[in-house]
């Protein structure tokens, strides 16, 4: 059923300009914020089903294993692989250690931080679990600094650098502002700007949800499916295993 | 001619009380010390400010707040540092020697008297809603608004329409600044709140009285030494904020302890006023060190700014499984359909291949 007054909340924006930064906050996180949720889902489930449509090789060769076995010791220790191959690592030692802890990091304070933690017991129901401010901090710092390193150690290899195009550096700019306006808004005192400041962090998170699905950052969706066909892959055949 | 220094004297108030009550005015405003000299200097010889003050659509709320201002009796405000004129709830007079008094006061003290509204217009419908000595209240505020030095819009029905201004309206109240033609809304200077803090109130009308024109305002034509900052910034649990400890429920240990009050709906983080620096009952306390989150009431619209206690910074929403089911149904078909279109074609393609 067609949402009426979601329509008329969003037909808001053509007075934008006039707004007052009250109202203006109340419209991103209200129909703006609805709007870049039902882009986010819509544009991650159509990738998905459009990846899935195209449908799984048949693979004729006889199993030497498992191929379950494999899907999910892959899905398990995938992440953890890179620290045996030690000539690999010894090259990109910090590409992986910043890797890591960037993803880390920024899944945590999505999810785990107190000033987060209303945000989705909202959307979710539930109260989750949160990290003190000390923790917290740690994380935002943390993943803005190893963010910062990942994107310098693109220019600094010849090979990431040539493969990194507009959409990873519009990803890792998109991704820094999102995280510097949300410290800001966490320590902004005075000038009474807290409404701006706190509009900004939004609207970059609602845009980030927005960019997902059209960028390679659904990597995040599809990770999971990707390695889990390879584990499988692997399980029948492979010069690996 | 009667100044505010002699009112204080014939009132048996020494010269003390008197630079008490203008150092008080002076801090207020966060005047400099060189300012308070001047301060001191006007009210000691300027004569009492002549007041016409309009009730509008109303609760007469903001009348109460200001006849409890912290640092002066009621009785002081209204008779001795001002020259009430006119003021339906508190004068004495009534019906048509009432109306006469506004007149009189508008006709002698044209461009010199101070105006000060309280509650919103309401000029819907020929103006039947709110009417006053047979007159609606929009053509008594547009009567009393010409000639006036300065328009006072104390309270949010005036400043904003407030709670007759909420969602749906019924009787279309509107703001004064809406309500004047342009050429008297430079005059305007809105104070907000439901009520706002009588201090706040006095020491406008005393600025003006000493400085003779309006006083330094904001975007929203608001005095920025009372609304220049945020109630969070400057709020004494806002190290909690910082720290991220807050108060889940009303009575948990977080609200015992004086944790932050953000979670339980605090709009202090987007509200103007002064309640956490001047506070109330003469500095006593506010909402938020009573334990009650702030509900931004000196905001525009507040009461059709989302639930009270909804956290500010949570979504402006209650249906989002209909929004993540509509997008997972509509991803779903779209994807569905356009894999079976692109295979669909692929195949047709290879077909022709074979074919030709």
């Amino acid at each position: 059923m067609v949402d009426i007054n979601f329509f008329q909340e969003l037909s808001q924006i053509s007075n934008i300009a006039s707004m007052s930064d009250v109202e203006l906050l109340n419209f991103i996180k209200g129909p703006l914020f609805t709007l870049s949720l039902f882009i986010f889902i819509f544009g991650l489930i159509y990738k998905f089903f459009r990846i899935f449509m195209l449908g799984i090789p048949t693979n004729k060769a006889k199993p030497k294993g498992s191929p379950f076995a494999s899907t999910i010791k892959m899905l398990l220790l995938k992440p953890l692989y890179v620290f045996g191959f030690k000539d690999v690592l010894s090259k990109r030692t910090v590409t992986f250690i910043a890797g890591f802890l960037f993803h880390i990091f920024f899944l945590l304070l999505i999810f785990f931080i107190p000033w987060h933690e209303f945000v989705w017991e909202k959307i979710l129901g539930i109260e989750l679990f949160y990290f003190n401010a000390t923790i917290s901090n740690i994380l935002a710092y943390g993943a803005v600094v190893s963010l910062v390193i990942l994107w310098l150690s693109r220019f600094a290899n010849p090979v990431t650098r040539l493969l990194s195009g507009k959409d990873e550096h519009f990803a890792n700019f998109l991704i820094l502002l999102v995280l510097i306006s949300g410290i800001v808004a966490n320590k902004w005192a005075g000038e009474a700007n807290y409404p701006t400041v706190l509009s900004s962090h939004i609207l970059l998170a609602e845009i980030l949800l927005i960019y997902i699905p059209f960028s390679r950052l659904s990597h995040f969706m599809t990770y999971f499916v990707s390695v889990a066909l390879y584990g499988r892959s692997i399980g029948i055949s492979g010069a690996r295993e | 001619m009667e100044t505010l220094y002699d009112s204080f004297r014939n009132h048996g108030l020494s010269r003390r009380d008197f630079l008490k009550f203008a150092t008080s005015i002076a801090i207020y405003l966060g005047l400099s010390p060189m300012a308070y000299a001047k301060m001191v200097k006007e009210l000691d010889s300027k004569p009492k400010p002549t007041v016409i003050w309009l009730e509008l659509q109303d609760c007469a709320g903001c009348s109460e707040s200001f006849i409890r201002s912290s640092n002066i009796l009621p009785t002081e405000v209204l008779f001795d540092l001002i020259n009430l004129q006119y003021h339906e709830t508190l004068m004495s007079a009534s019906g048509k020697s009432a109306e006469e008094a506004k007149e009189e006061a508008i006709k002698n003290n044209k461009c010199d008297y101070i105006l000060v509204v309280e509650g919103s217009v309401t000029p819907k419908d020929s103006g039947v809603y709110c009417t006053v000595g047979g007159k609606s209240n929009y053509d008594s505020l547009l009567e009393a608004s010409k000639y006036a030095g300065a328009i006072i819009c104390v309270g949010s029905c005036s400043s904003w329409g407030g709670l007759p201004h909420a969602n749906p309206n019924p009787t279309g109240a509107i703001s004064v600044e809406e309500a004047l033609p342009p050429s008297d809304r430079e005059k305007i200077i809105h104070i907000p709140g439901c009520p706002p803090i009588a201090d706040v109130m006095l020491s406008v009308i005393m600025q003006y009285l000493v400085e003779g024109k309006i006083p330094k305002l904001d975007n929203l034509r608001r005095p920025v030494a009372f609304y220049g900052q945020s109630i969070h910034d400057s709020c004494y649990r806002r190290a909690f904020y910082n720290a991220g400890e807050f108060a889940k429920s009303f009575d948990d240990d977080g609200a015992k302890n004086g944790h932050c009050l953000y979670e339980l709906g605090c709009k202090g983080p987007v509200t103007r006023n002064a309640c956490s620096t001047i506070r109330w009952n003469g500095g006593l306390s506010f909402p938020i060190q009573s334990g009650h989150p702030c509900f931004g009431c000196s905001e525009p619209n507040f009461w059709d700014n989302g639930h009270i206690y909804e956290p500010l910074a949570s979504p402006n929403s209650d249906s989002f499984n209909k929004t993540v089911g509509a997008g997972i149904v509509a991803g779903v078909g779209a994807g569905v359909i356009a894999g079976a279109v692109s295979k669909w074609s692929a195949k047709k393609a290879q077909q022709e291949n074979k074919n030709g």
